[in-house]
């Protein structure tokens, strides 16, 4: 598209603007490694933890060998994946059911297409939420942490509207064979929408990980912690790592011990990251403006 | 298939909405939602004799409005910026590396800023330590607190927000580069005759929607970066609920407070949907 013309002043401009952001970004990243990755003994003699010297895996292996932190790894995962399969299956039945509607001319529809509408505009609030889910007994649950997020209207709208672009012609034959709905949802619609589903399940997925807000609400049994509020205790709360996980090993630093939990907390992320990237674009494009 | 997920917002959305009659009632757990006393608008009027309450509405308000005037047009420029990198190779690190912090949660973030920002080993201050300036504690000064608010979120998500400008810029027409080249436009014509112009309606429903969203957004940033030395700078409605609920329950007032933030995202979203549509678009939602 750029038309060939001198590196000017602009181009220095450019190069200067860009190599600035990603120093800043880079930067806090780099030392975070570097902090976790190095012996005690160099951690503390080195101030700045910029050039990495004294390569350990030490307090990788401590924190491992903490089943509290083991625990709440696998709850985690745990939470991330019923909420990721149950997210997209919930959300695709009702992009899927919601362009039956329109297409058949259901009555009612326009009222059901604005109530749920409706909630991106509005909610009740934590308050409310958390009276409700005391009285139907989910707190101090897991469900607590994957159920009031399993539908989010946006995505609900993001695959309604991928959906719809479909040729019709694929579901008319697919009737003609025998196929229920459920068929066509999850044997035809689902395998040739991967990118929107991709993007959706990008966003769950780190959605779910991520998360410490509901436990924290939810949750009075520490044992069902997910990595996500341990990571909070840990690293805002400033409970010292090491005096309530690993005990009485005083030497090492908590700081250390923060940096470790955060890498290990960014492992998921950065394995699925290469794999979606190519549908960023689809995914923010397709629900953000309808035309 | 539709009645599932109409039961899911039935239980998930309506019955919690339902739930803020307690903001009417003074609430008591063992009566519940139906025998609890109504008590009329006690709890409103609770709310705001509290001066922290309004404290924490207008840094809601102060705090969306910084984050309009910064962090809505970063993006853009951002954008516009990478279209003019030459090198393709240059242009897709400087992508890939500023979407990363997209996907950091603010639990990461704050671990991060707190370690940049450290009043003893933080980088910035070795640093300004070598200029011969004073430290700064940048977490716990009422002074700074808010352009650290701005500032880091700015740049965690400056390249997240920047794809769909991005992707509107790849979908100008390449003609009217050309045409406009061999009128004999410069560098800088073409960015301001043929590419912002592009993009304008892109730019025009985007501020829309982020003036939408912004009064909603923030709590897992400041929950997770302040502390009780900045409240006066950094508590708005969201973590001012959290705060008071974790230390002093009383879920009639706290529930009060949730449904003024609720109404003022409300407001705010119809607000921008109903611009959306004046200015001729079809509408957001």
């Amino acid at each position: 598209m750029m038309i060939k013309q001198k590196a000017g002043i602009s181009d220095v401009f450019i190069v200067i603007i860009t190599g600035i952001l990603l120093i800043v970004t880079i930067i806090p990243i780099w030392q975070m490694l570097v902090i976790a990755f190095s012996s005690p003994d160099h951690y503390s003699a080195d101030p700045y933890h910029f050039v990495p010297r004294g390569f350990s895996l030490a307090i990788f292996a401590e924190l491992l060998s903490s089943t509290r932190i083991l625990r709440s790894i696998s709850i985690s995962v745990l939470v991330v994946c019923v909420g990721w399969f149950g997210g997209i299956v919930l959300t695709g039945m009702g992009a899927y059911a919601l362009n039956k509607l329109n297409k058949y001319r259901i009555p009612g529809r326009k009222i059901l297409f604005k109530m749920i509408i409706f909630t991106m505009f509005f909610n009740g609030g934590i308050i409310p939420m958390f009276l409700w889910f005391r009285n139907i007994q989910i707190t101090d649950t897991l469900f607590s942490l994957f159920l009031p997020t399993l539908i989010n209207t946006f995505y609900l709208f993001l695959m309604k509207n991928y959906f719809s672009s479909i040729p019709e012609a694929l579901e008319e034959a697919a009737t003609i064979d025998g196929y229920n709905h459920f068929q066509i949802l999850f044997k035809i619609i689902f395998p040739i929408s991967k990118p929107v589903i991709a993007a959706v399940s990008l966003f769950l997925i780190v959605q779910y990980w991520n998360d410490y807000y509901f436990a924290m609400l939810f949750l009075n049994d520490t044992k069902l912690y997910p990595l996500g509020l341990i990571l909070r205790n840990a690293v805002i709360d400033r409970q010292m790592i090491v005096q309530t996980v690993i005990g009485d090993q005083g030497q090492l630093s908590s700081e250390q011990y923060n940096m470790a939990l955060v890498i290990v907390s960014l492992v998921p992320i950065f394995m699925i990251y290469p794999f979606i990237q190519k549908y960023f674009v689809t995914g923010i494009m397709v629900g953000a403006i309808k035309e | 298939m539709i009645g599932i997920v109409i039961l899911w917002y039935v239980v998930f959305a309506y019955i919690p909405m339902f739930g803020l009659i307690v903001s009417f009632q003074k609430f008591n757990f063992s009566k519940g939602y139906f025998k609890s006393e109504f008590i009329g608008l006690t709890n409103f009027k609770l709310l705001f004799s509290d001066k922290y309450f309004r404290q924490a509405l207008k840094n809601t308000f102060v705090i969306s409005g910084l984050r309009i005037l910064f962090q809505f047009p970063a993006p853009i420029i951002f954008a516009l910026i990478l279209n003019e990198i030459r090198s393709k190779k240059y242009r897709s690190v400087v992508q890939t590396v500023t979407y990363i912090p997209h996907f950091f949660s603010w639990i990461i973030m704050s671990g991060l800023v707190m370690m940049i920002l450290s009043p003893d080993r933080g980088l910035v201050n070795l640093l300004l330590e070598k200029m011969g300036q004073p430290q700064i504690h940048f977490l716990s000064s009422v002074k700074w607190f808010r352009t650290v608010i701005v500032t880091t979120d700015l740049l965690k998500e400056i390249g997240w927000n920047s794809i769909i400008f991005i992707a509107a810029i790849a979908g100008i027409n390449h003609t009217l580069y050309e045409s406009a080249t061999i009128d004999g436009a410069n560098r800088r014509q073409l960015l301001w005759h043929v590419t912002i112009p592009s993009i304008a309606p892109v730019i025009s429903i985007m501020f829309i929607l982020y003036v939408g969203n912004v009064f909603g957004q923030g709590f897992d940033q400041l929950f997770n970066l302040y502390n009780p030395v900045v409240f006066e700078k950094g508590d708005i409605l969201a973590t001012y609920i959290i705060r008071t609920l974790r230390e002093q329950p009383n879920l009639g007032v706290q529930a009060a407070a949730g449904f003024i933030n609720s109404l003022i995202c409300l407001a705010f979203l119809l607000f921008s949907n109903w611009l959306v549509r004046r200015s001729g678009q079809e509408s957001i939602y």
